[in-house]
């Protein structure tokens, strides 16, 4: 069913200035998408409106069929624990908690932390850092913590996976590190991953690169390779 | 979020310690100031009630004036007078005992009463002598009206129904004039006739005025020295249950002119006192309370703001305004509780200690040989609803910021 927008607009403040300007596209289940573009060109506030992070001032947003403005605010909250996956360009893990419960933290919310520990051990082991698990994340690398923050995202196999300029505080090695993750993801579980990045070169990886312009669609192209 | 909760504490420990410190000493020293405050005050009340009895009834006559004589000397004339009358009673007394002694006899609230007649005498042993209230008893009602047995120090107070003339004196008095059981006493009235008598017994209520300025003696005796044969001045009453004792007094009010008073409206300075003094204990843990209340809700409004960007991915994950709440609410709910649970122990361990504390000095008011402590159920619930409730409103208006936050606005900002 995939995520389906229709005329997509958000301005803040007063007067109004416009961020999304009409923007209407579709993403298919299982699509790799990039969305890249200039500072301040709108892709993150796009990415907050496909994740239903941030409604937007008009326009309709359909995830799998389901019109988002319309569920209850706890439907959505259970729509974005089970469904959606979410990275951002700072880890923003639970300083307090080790690397093991800060992944276990989705499902803490439905009480399946102990059921889904060999879950998450198992990411760990797939994003080699499973050597960090009893660690608090103030004591490991920002590789392994991003790497880390994506297992979270990925712990209760969402169909969406949200990534806001993901490689963005990372070296280039763990910046790859970061992409064959979820090329990997993508590939193996269809997780449908939406990622803004302004690094063409990790946008080039991406099935389809859609590019925004002062809030409009400026391109909107598929790899022909992939 | 319970778990989280903890470890958000846990995290920052000396942090949460002093804000648990705040809240211990606060609950520990509204036990410990309430436990002495009303340790003593019961003392207090206990023989303030054994000295005054649960209710008294006593001759209240107004002075003799111009007006109390209208009437009596020109009948239906205008009477001016030169140096108008101006006097007192003499000897104060109930105008028809008897009538009193029937109907306490018949009332089920009341467990005993002892007339009595106080007269004012100088009381002289060898070149020494000090005025005092020379209250005249029958022995054996007296000793069931009030705990005089319990207060007697030396000899026996039940000799004074023997009828001799024996007196029984406070153990202040007789300090300062030098007194022994067995020794003998001049009792001079108010027209200066002496009278040699026995020293049956010593008494100590431990309240010092009453020790330092009363002493006891037959009935008879006492009203023949006061030259007012057969007269009661005051009737002391005991109720099986005190409580009863101001609507009792109300009641009997009621029949008479003559004063009846309960023993709490009798010692009405002492009541205001305590009401103040509850006061006091109560402004003083608030105060107490409201300023670990504030240490608290600081900590925890700085870990909201530090933790906005954590606040935000918890809220991407599907955790609700409600689970943010609880997060933090929970935060000061286990300070308030643990602060309480541990003021508990702190103040009465305080509270023990002070106990072993031996109490000297004469300015004290009452005899006592150690600090008391009164040990009660409600100084406890008392102070730990208060730490609690601190806790709860410290962590509230913070918990409510954070679950307002938008997790959208916090990325946006954080980016």
């Amino acid at each position: 069913m995939g995520l389906k927008l229709n005329d997509i607009r958000k301005s803040f403040g007063t007067p109004p200035v416009n961020v999304l300007k009409g923007i209407s596209f579709e993403i298919k289940d299982g699509e790799f998408v990039a969305l890249t573009g200039r500072s301040g060109s709108g892709k993150s506030t796009l990415l907050y409106v496909l994740s239903s992070l941030d409604p937007p001032t008009s326009g309709s947003l359909k995830v799998d069929g389901r019109e988002m403005e319309s569920l209850a605010p706890s439907d959505l909250h259970q729509f974005r624990n089970l469904h959606m996956g979410f990275v951002f360009q700072f880890h923003y893990l639970l300083p307090e908690l080790t690397c093991l419960e800060n992944i276990l933290m989705p499902a803490r919310k439905t009480g399946r932390q102990v059921e889904l520990q060999k879950d998450a051990l198992k990411l760990m082991r797939d994003f080699e850092v499973e050597h960090v698990k009893d660690k608090v994340p103030g004591k490991i690398s920002g590789g392994e913590r991003q790497r880390v923050a994506i297992a979270r995202a990925l712990l209760l196999k969402p169909k969406y996976l949200f990534a806001d300029e993901p490689t963005g505080n990372l070296d280039s090695a763990s910046g790859e590190k970061v992409m064959k993750i979820f090329e990997q993801v993508n590939r193996k579980h269809k997780t449908t991953v939406i990622m803004v990045t302004h690094d063409m070169g990790y946008a080039n990886r991406a099935k389809r690169r859609i590019g925004l312009k002062d809030g409009a669609v400026e391109f909107d192209r598929k790899s022909k390779d992939r | 979020m319970f778990f989280l909760a903890v470890r958000q504490l846990l995290s920052r420990p000396r942090q949460t310690l002093l804000a648990l410190m705040g809240i211990t000493l606060g609950t520990a020293a509204f036990l410990t100031i309430s436990g002495i405050m009303l340790g003593f005050r019961q003392l207090l009340i206990n023989q303030l009630i054994n000295s005054t009895a649960h209710v008294s009834i006593s001759a209240d006559k107004p002075p003799v004036t111009e007006h109390s004589l209208d009437g009596v000397f020109f009948p239906g004339a205008l009477v001016h007078w030169t140096v108008p009358p101006f006097a007192k009673d003499e000897s104060p007394h109930l105008e028809y005992p008897q009538g009193w002694f029937d109907l306490l006899d018949k009332a089920p609230e009341v467990k005993a009463y002892s007339p009595q007649f106080t007269a004012q005498v100088l009381l002289a042993r060898t070149k020494l002598s000090r005025p005092c209230q020379l209250v005249g008893v029958r022995a054996a009602k007296q000793a069931l009206a009030t705990d005089i047995l319990d207060d007697m120090v030396a000899g026996n107070f039940m000799d004074l129904d023997k009828g001799g003339f024996e007196v029984v004196v406070g153990s202040g008095l007789a300090e300062k004039l030098g007194i022994r059981q067995g020794d003998t006493v001049n009792v001079t009235d108010a027209k200066g006739q002496a009278y040699p008598a026995k020293v049956a017994g010593i008494c100590q209520t431990g309240v010092n005025d009453v020790d330092d300025s009363t002493a006891y003696g037959p009935l008879d005796f006492v009203q023949r020295v006061g030259q007012a044969p057969g007269e009661v001045s005051q009737i002391v009453v005991r109720l099986y249950n005190p409580d009863l004792a101001r609507q009792m007094a109300a009641q009997w009010s009621l029949l008479t002119k003559e004063k009846v008073q309960s023993w709490d409206e009798a010692n009405a300075s002492f009541t205001n006192v305590f009401k103040i003094q509850d006061l006091v204990r109560f402004i003083l843990i608030f105060v107490i309370l409201v300023v670990a209340s504030f240490g608290i809700y600081n900590i925890l409004n700085n870990m909201v703001n530090q933790k906005r960007g954590e606040i935000a991915i918890l809220r991407s994950m599907g955790y609700e305004e409600g689970d943010i709440t609880r997060l933090f609410l929970l935060q000061g709910v286990a300070l308030g509780a643990l602060g309480g649970l541990l003021g508990m122990v702190l103040g009465t361990a305080f509270c023990l200690y002070l106990q072993t504390i031996p109490i000297t000095g004469a300015a004290a008011i009452i005899k006592v040989s150690h600090v008391l402590v009164a040990w009660r159920l409600p100084n406890y619930i008392y102070g730990f609803s208060m730490a609690f409730l601190s806790g709860v409103l410290s962590g509230y208006f913070p918990a409510r910021a954070a679950s307002r936050m938008s997790p959208i606005d916090i990325l946006r900002s954080e980016g």
